[in-house]
């Protein structure tokens, strides 16, 4: 187990930047999702991570130790790939001792930690397959204990859900998290869906562009983002342009919406950003106290449990997710007030 | 309607084959037909493979062709399947000029490529000669040896290679347990080709072979200059069994674009 430190990596693919200028810590143990557009410079990460790819400047630390100059055999990473590339002339067994078999490991042992990583994804009776007589779940839980059993100081997943539905996909990603928690491996994972991200991740990082956008916990990117990208990208959220005063953002038609406690905007037009699930919907006018705005609700899409109202505001679309009660008692179109409290509000202060 | 087509299909087919074939089976034959003037009907004897056998000029040349032919298999095998997997795992410069030259060799006359051979031979101070033989030989089952391996490694998806290495393989240890596998059948056929086009060559052997250590097909030629003997159908008859038991091999490991 180890900590991964990557700092200032730069990668250019022609003038293109596949990576510009990356800092980042996994730390030791810790499951860390990689998000981004296709695009962004989260795989090429991975891969540098890996051992695949050599950035033109920068360096990776795996365990305090450079090595930027290490190949990926010798890299002791374990590693994960979309479509499980599991060798197609080996036995299920086989596949997972792989690893151990290229580093000369005593085969009694091998036999035995064969058996183990068998064992810890519950398929032990199905050694003797071949990968093509096995279903996709399966074949996901023998890629894994292949990446693992031997050891491996990170775990790095590329994209290792994509391919499955999303049924086994939910089975699939607890777990993922299960054994991870059970082997204790720091484990780079990733993914464009955020959601997975969310869900898996201790700690997530945004990439765009072959940039870091912004890096934390989970509910601390989800709550606090530090821009438009990352509010759109990790959820859904609604944007208020207007200018910065001293109590509040003044929104085009006049009206005043404070800041959330302790936020001191720096930008001269920041943007106030506010999650669906924080907006209640409302025909009576809500409380000074909350911050509000008038709208036009245009439409009500029914999802089950929650449904979506699309409400205009001030020209724009303003998304309100509702709990089903809260409709009740709203008509299927007209004049709504929307309100929500002001520390949910977050300012997004690094406008481009 | 339906029933003309497939009639007319057939008769093409059959016609093909006996076009292929006859001349081919005419001389088995008569292989085994006692008279000298190939006089029908046949009467049965192998009394020309008998002194075949006795034959001993005849019998040093097919030695002569068969440890060439396997020379040049394991030589040509090797060096085309590095080439091919050289050429499927790395990019450099020239890459492409390289891998489209492949193929022009392979469509040249052998007139033509033998007279070249043996000038530069000479020229480079090798000369005449089974190492000239062989040299020559491989230079030719090269290109079929790297297409036919090539065209398996397309059917390969690289990333089990990637996965490989990610669990600690050397590179030689990827291409021994992860790709050589994966590419095998290629590679058989690959050399049941490079072998064929060694044990059947005429032109460059002629050209490049010593007067006194004449292959197979090169000593058969010189004999028929001296007269047709139904020892030489029978010393023929033998070739071609081998020839197509390798070819049907060859298909066999190696699906013509098409199924088996």
């Amino acid at each position: 187990m180890a900590e991964v430190r990557v700092r200032n990596l730069k990668l250019m693919y022609g003038t293109a930047k596949a990576l510009d200028d990356v800092s980042l810590d996994f730390p030791d143990g810790q499951f860390f999702g990689l998000l981004g557009p296709s695009g962004s410079g989260k795989t090429t990460l991975l891969r540098c991570i890996a051992g695949f790819i050599f950035a033109q400047s920068g360096s990776v630390s795996i365990g305090g130790e450079a090595v930027d100059l290490v190949p990926v055999e010798k890299r002791q990473v374990g590693m994960m790939f979309q479509n499980y590339s599991l060798f197609p002339n080996m036995s299920v067994a086989e596949n997972i001792g792989f690893g151990l078999r290229v580093r000369k490991v005593q085969s009694s042992e091998a036999k035995r930690r064969v058996g183990e990583a068998l064992d810890l994804v519950q398929l032990s009776n199905l050694g003797g397959r071949r990968p093509h007589q096995l279903s996709g779940g399966q074949r996901q839980r023998v890629a894994l204990v292949r990446a693992i059993v031997t050891r491996p100081r990170v775990l790095l997943l590329d994209e290792p859900l994509s391919a499955l539905d999303k049924a086994l996909r939910v089975d699939m990603q607890i777990e993922l998290k299960r054994i991870q928690r059970e082997v204790g491996i720091t484990t780079i994972f990733v993914t464009h869906d955020q959601e997975e991200a969310l869900t898996l991740s201790d700690r997530i990082g945004i990439l765009k562009d072959g940039r870091l956008i912004q890096e934390g916990p989970p509910q601390e990117v989800y709550h606090a983002p530090i821009d438009r990208f990352t509010a759109a990208f990790l959820g859904d959220a609604n944007f208020l342009d207007g200018t910065a005063e001293g109590q509040g953002l003044r929104l085009g038609d006049g009206s005043l919406i404070a800041w959330p406690k302790g936020a001191v905007p720096r930008a001269m037009h920041p943007v106030l950003a506010v999650r669906p699930e924080a907006v209640a919907i409302s025909l009576s006018e809500p409380g000074a106290s909350m911050s509000r705005v008038k709208g036009h609700l245009e439409q009500v899409i029914f999802a089950g449990p929650t449904a979506t109202c699309l409400v205009r505001v001030n020209g724009k679309v303003f998304k309100v997710l509702a709990k089903n009660q809260e409709l009740e008692g709203l008509p299927a179109a007209g004049a709504v007030w929307l309100s929500w409290h002001a520390n949910r509000g977050m300012v997004l202060d690094r406008e481009m | 309607m339906m029933r003309t087509s497939l009639l007319i299909g057939r008769s093409y087919v059959g016609l093909v084959l006996f076009f292929l074939y006859a001349p081919i089976l005419v001389m088995a034959l008569m292989s085994f037909n006692a008279s000298e003037f190939y006089a029908l009907p046949i009467r049965f004897t192998l009394g020309w493979y008998e002194k075949l056998s006795g034959n001993q000029e005849i019998l040093r040349s097919a030695w002569r062709s068969l440890w060439t032919a396997m020379a040049v298999t394991a030589i040509a095998t090797l060096l085309g399947t590095a080439a091919a997997i050289a050429l499927f795992r790395y990019e450099f410069p020239g890459k492409t000029v390289l891998q489209a030259m492949l193929f022009p060799p392979i469509a040249i006359p052998w007139l033509i490529v033998g007279t070249a051979m043996l000038i530069f031979f000479f020229w480079v101070g090798i000369g005449r000669g089974t190492p000239a033989v062989i040299l020559g030989h491989v230079a030719l089952a090269l290109p079929y040896v790297i297409v036919v391996v090539t065209a398996r490694l397309k059917t390969f998806d690289r990333q089990l290679e990637e996965a490989a290495r990610s669990l600690g393989a050397s590179a030689w240890q990827v291409t021994r347990l992860v790709t050589l596998p994966w590419i095998s059948s290629g590679v058989v056929a690959g050399a049941l080709f490079a072998f064929a086009v060694s044990f059947d060559q005429f032109v460059v052997s002629y050209f490049l072979a010593e007067p006194g250590d004449a292959t197979l097909p090169v000593m058969i030629y010189t004999a028929i200059r001296k007269g047709f003997t139904p020892e030489i159908n029978a010393i023929s008859t033998i070739i071609i069994a081998i020839s197509m038991a390798v070819m049907l091999l060859a298909s066999r490991h190696f699906k013509f674009g098409g199924q088996r």
